[in-house]
């Protein structure tokens, strides 16, 4: 693959992210965000955030679908939950990351939102395309909520990083037709 | 020694060697606690060639590993729960299909019920009754404790199964009775498997 092509390839990912959020944003349903910061020898710390945006009812499970197939993820893997909620690991046969509110005050209340869900894997956040499938619990039915995929969330950073660069291009592409 | 029932605990200090005595009483129920002594009652045990011409009193069970796990979403008219489950153990067994077991049986279960927020887990079991199908399908009951939301431990019972690819699990206690967690597995996201090899 050329220089270029892994240029190309992350921005592609971000840019992806970015019209999935807008598009998440558009319909107001709840929907998980997440970032990825890595953490050395190859492995990805993964922080979800489980946004209750316009749901019908407090969410109380949060189902990370393909854990092991897509993660690696296993009972001896790093996983992370927010205070008032526990996980069970995938396991043999089992391939979900299953997280849930132990009590309905820890439930996400309609419109509120929870990070604090973490995993560690060596799965290259762009090698899965910045995205993954996700399920939600409601925390009145005790029922399955389809989710849209995970979206990807830039870091401030990145973010910064890619407003500059598109301000930049602006002010390039108005100076040469200035010169026109 | 009341080995009828307590030669099931297949590899402890309480299971006779699995071969001899020397017997002489060709077919006959024998005692291995005593010589091989031809006795009239069942013992579990008779008077077996183990080679050629060679008769020893031995059991007339084998002992196997069995293995249960798997788990996954359940789902019943109430929500989703949440199953993990893993038991095995060594045990001796008849030929007749059944797999029984109430000693040294390693388990480790935790469920959750989202309808109840009802988290149980710390599985302790002193029986298992597995019943091999064949074709992967299975059937098993359990009893035992779990401590559940921290408290406890309370007395629960454990049926699971695997029929054509349909799968089952659940958890009640025992003296409420309530059930805890579990029911038909999702399809695609729930799967048992059950599994033996002879012990050696």
């Amino acid at each position: 693959m050329s220089k270029r092509m892994h240029i190309m390839r992350p921005r592609l990912g971000l840019l992806l992210a970015l019209v999935a959020l807008a598009t998440s944003a558009a319909t107001a349903a709840p929907n998980v965000t997440f970032t990825t910061t890595p953490i050395g020898v190859g492995l990805f710390e993964y922080d979800l955030t489980l946004n209750d945006v316009g749901g019908p009812e407090p969410l109380s499970g949060l189902d990370i679908l393909d854990a092991n197939s897509v993660f690696g993820l296993t009972s001896g893997s790093t996983i992370g939950a927010p205070a008032g909620w526990s996980y069970f690991a995938p396991a043999p046969l089992v391939n979900e990351l299953d997280y849930f509110s132990l009590s309905g005050a820890s439930d996400i209340a309609v419109g509120a939102s929870l990070g604090g869900f973490s995993f560690v894997s060596s799965t290259d956040p762009a090698s899965i395309g910045f995205t993954f499938a996700v399920e939600a619990i409601g925390g009145t039915s005790s029922t399955q909520i389809p989710l849209p995929n995970a979206v990807y969330m830039p870091e401030p950073s990145t973010g910064l990083l890619l407003a500059s660069a598109l301000a930049a291009l602006g002010v390039a592409r108005r100076r040469s037709a200035r010169r026109g | 020694m009341d080995y009828q029932n307590t030669r099931g605990i297949c590899g402890s200090d309480g299971m006779p060697t699995p071969y001899g005595p020397d017997c002489t009483d060709h077919g006959a129920n024998c005692s291995p606690y005593d010589d091989g002594a031809t006795v009239e009652e069942s013992t579990g045990y008779t008077c077996q060639e183990v080679e050629a011409d060679v008769w020893q009193c031995v059991s007339t069970r084998s002992c196997v590993d069995y293995h249960m796990e798997g788990g996954g979403k359940f789902l019943n008219e109430g929500g989703v729960s949440f199953v993990r489950a893993d038991v095995s153990g060594r045990t001796g067994v008849n030929g007749d299909g059944q797999i029984c077991d109430y000693d040294g049986i390693l388990a480790t279960i935790e469920t959750f019920n989202h309808a109840s927020n009802a988290l149980a887990n710390t599985v302790e079991l002193d029986k298992v009754v597995f019943t091999d199908l064949g074709g992967g399908d299975f059937g098993a009951q359990c009893d035992g404790t779990a401590m559940v939301n921290g408290g406890g431990p309370v007395d629960i019972t454990i049926d699971a199964s695997k029929s054509g690819g349909v799968v089952s699990f659940t958890l009640d206690d025992i003296d409420t009775p309530q059930n805890l967690a579990g029911a038909t597995g999702e399809t695609g996201r729930a799967d048992l498997s059950f599994s033996t090899t002879q012990a050696p």
